[in-house]
């Protein structure tokens, strides 16, 4: 019997380790900020974050975004949560303002806290600018 | 006493009832707004994107081709293993891209519904291009013009693979002009940018 309930342990605790964790992005080799990606410059290594706060599971501004989190990579203001489509077109048009033609080697995490009522949800991203 | 009673009863169902009716409507409310939020959610709309190719050398081009529609669920098999951690948008525009056989994926829109997330767009091979000269182009477009100007040109074949200055007789200078000058203009040549060597090589197989 002892024996059962280890091997059923030992069970749980490995498809516990063994468990998958979905993000909805995780790597990207390269993204084209504008159809032209022939880049010329290397514009360094860029890291940022969009982050959201959670009110009893429920965010205030929607999900952490991808398309925030490449204007923070550039450096620019992070005005608005862009869910829609003319949102993104908008981002769009400031992203190209720095001159960023594509990124390469982007990889994004999730990360944050939840303490039940109130939580912190945040999309890190890495990625390498060319010009 | 018991009139007292019926009123306390009374009353405490009517309280119940109205509680009931007030938590059974703020659910309603959160299963909607719920509902609405994983309905649909814009993840990722670019221009060009792709998992296997970084860097795009100056004489390749971007070809496009037809228009995909893929689906990837967090039940499905992963295209390529990346551990425990999966990205969703990952998997489907590597889906998209082994299905095709594309090295880069245009006009890209990744809606998460549920569990499963939909990319759409077009999608393009990076092929290496070789410039037009501005003879040929006319050859291709009037090629009556051409064996005027050339008269023992009697070659059939494609205007595009003519070598124009070895034709024999010498051009007048304004022909030999718009030989030399830069027209922006390319052939697509056929040959296709092979992936990074650090690309997963179940979409194309080993580099």
């Amino acid at each position: 019997m002892k024996r059962m309930g280890l091997l059923l342990g030992l069970a749980c605790l490995a498809s516990g380790c063994a468990s998958t964790k979905y993000q909805d992005y995780r790597y990207f080799k390269s993204i084209g900020i504008t159809h032209d990606i022939h880049a010329v410059e290397n514009a360094g290594m860029v890291r940022s974050e969009d982050c959201q706060f959670t009110l009893f599971g429920y965010s205030v501004q929607g999900a952490p975004s991808f398309e925030d989190a490449l204007e923070n990579a550039v450096g620019l203001e992070n005005t608005s949560f862009s869910q829609g489509m003319a949102d993104t077109v908008n981002s769009r048009a400031r992203l190209m303002k720095t001159n960023v033609r594509m990124m390469t080697n982007l990889q994004m995490r999730d990360e944050g806290w939840n303490l039940g009522f109130v939580g912190r949800r945040c999309l890190k991203l890495s990625a390498v600018a060319y010009k | 006493m018991k009139l007292s009673g019926a009123r306390y009863t009374t009353s405490c169902s009517f309280s119940y009832t109205f509680s009931l009716a007030m938590v059974l409507s703020a659910g309603a409310m959160l299963f909607t707004t719920g509902c609405a939020g994983i309905h649909e959610r814009n993840l990722l709309t670019v221009p060009v994107v792709s998992m296997t190719h970084s860097k795009l050398p100056k004489d390749y081009r971007l070809q496009s081709g037809s228009s995909f529609l893929t689906e990837f669920c967090e039940d499905d098999r992963p295209i390529v293993n990346t551990g425990k951690v999966i990205g969703l948008a990952d998997q489907a525009i590597l889906k998209a891209q082994k299905k095709h056989k594309a090295t880069h994926l245009l006009d890209v829109r990744v809606v998460r519904e549920g569990e499963c997330v939909i990319a759409e767009g077009t999608t393009a091979r990076a092929v290496r291009v070789e410039k037009r000269s501005e003879r040929s182009r006319s050859a291709m477009l009037a090629p009556k013009r051409l064996q005027e100007q050339t008269p023992h040109a009697t070659s059939n074949r494609m205007p595009a693979a003519i070598p124009a200055v070895s034709l024999g007789k010498p051009l007048p200078t304004s022909a030999k002009a718009s030989l030399l000058g830069d027209v922006d203009e390319f052939i697509f040549t056929g040959d296709v940018l092979a992936p990074d060597a650090d690309a997963p090589p179940e979409i194309f197989g080993s580099p």
